[in-house]
């Protein structure tokens, strides 16, 4: 496994299900939280990723 | 009537102080016990099953166990140190076994030791979490 974005799509899923299911009590809210916290990991990781390409490596 | 309104008293009273501690003591080892002793299956079936595999994908992306050695190293080396103990048994067994000696030089190095420090960090949470439902405070 070395695919940057299969990580991180697997880190979003985990922890957005465990948030989820810590702060809902029904299976209905515990999944709309639970997509909408991955979308969110999944999105911003995207985006602070393509800023990076901004700045050179040292 | 009068024995639906007993249970629901009886399931609404704080948890003594021991019984506390040990429910605490059994979700810090096992992740998801202190929801499944409150039968809360289905909760505690989702942090038993994430929790460990969270943490046993660190261990496969060659993550590393930190020693705690608060002396001799940097602060958040110890904070990541004893975030990975959060996660009890596991963490217990991965030391046992030898596992997770770390490759630096390793491509997934740094992933695998995020995924184990916050596998131990959500289980402290769910600890927390299960305190919170004993003391009726949820």
């Amino acid at each position: 496994m070395r695919s940057h974005f299969v990580m991180l799509f697997l880190f979003a899923v985990m922890v957005s299900a465990v948030f989820a299911v810590l702060q809902k009590d029904t299976a209905r809210e515990q999944v709309r939280l639970g997509l909408m916290m991955t979308s969110a990991f999944v999105g911003f990781g995207l985006v602070v990723g393509w800023m990076m390409l901004a700045f050179p490596l040292w | 009537m009068n024995h639906t309104r007993a249970t629901t008293a009886d399931e609404t009273r704080p948890m003594e102080l021991g019984k506390l501690l040990l429910l605490c003591l059994a979700a810090w080892a096992v992740p998801g016990a202190g929801h499944l002793w409150q039968r809360q299956t289905s909760k505690g079936l989702v942090f038993l099953a994430i929790l460990p595999l969270m943490f046993g994908l660190g261990l496969l992306m060659d993550g590393t166990l930190f020693s705690l050695a608060p002396s001799a190293q940097s602060l958040l080396t110890t904070g990541a140190a004893l975030a990975e103990r959060g996660m009890g048994l596991p963490w217990l067994l991965a030391a046992l076994l030898g596992a997770g000696a770390g490759d630096v030089v390793s491509p997934t190095y740094e992933y695998g030791w995020v995924f184990m420090v916050v596998a131990g960090l959500l289980n402290c949470l769910v600890i927390l979490d299960a305190r919170d439902i004993a003391l009726g405070r949820k």
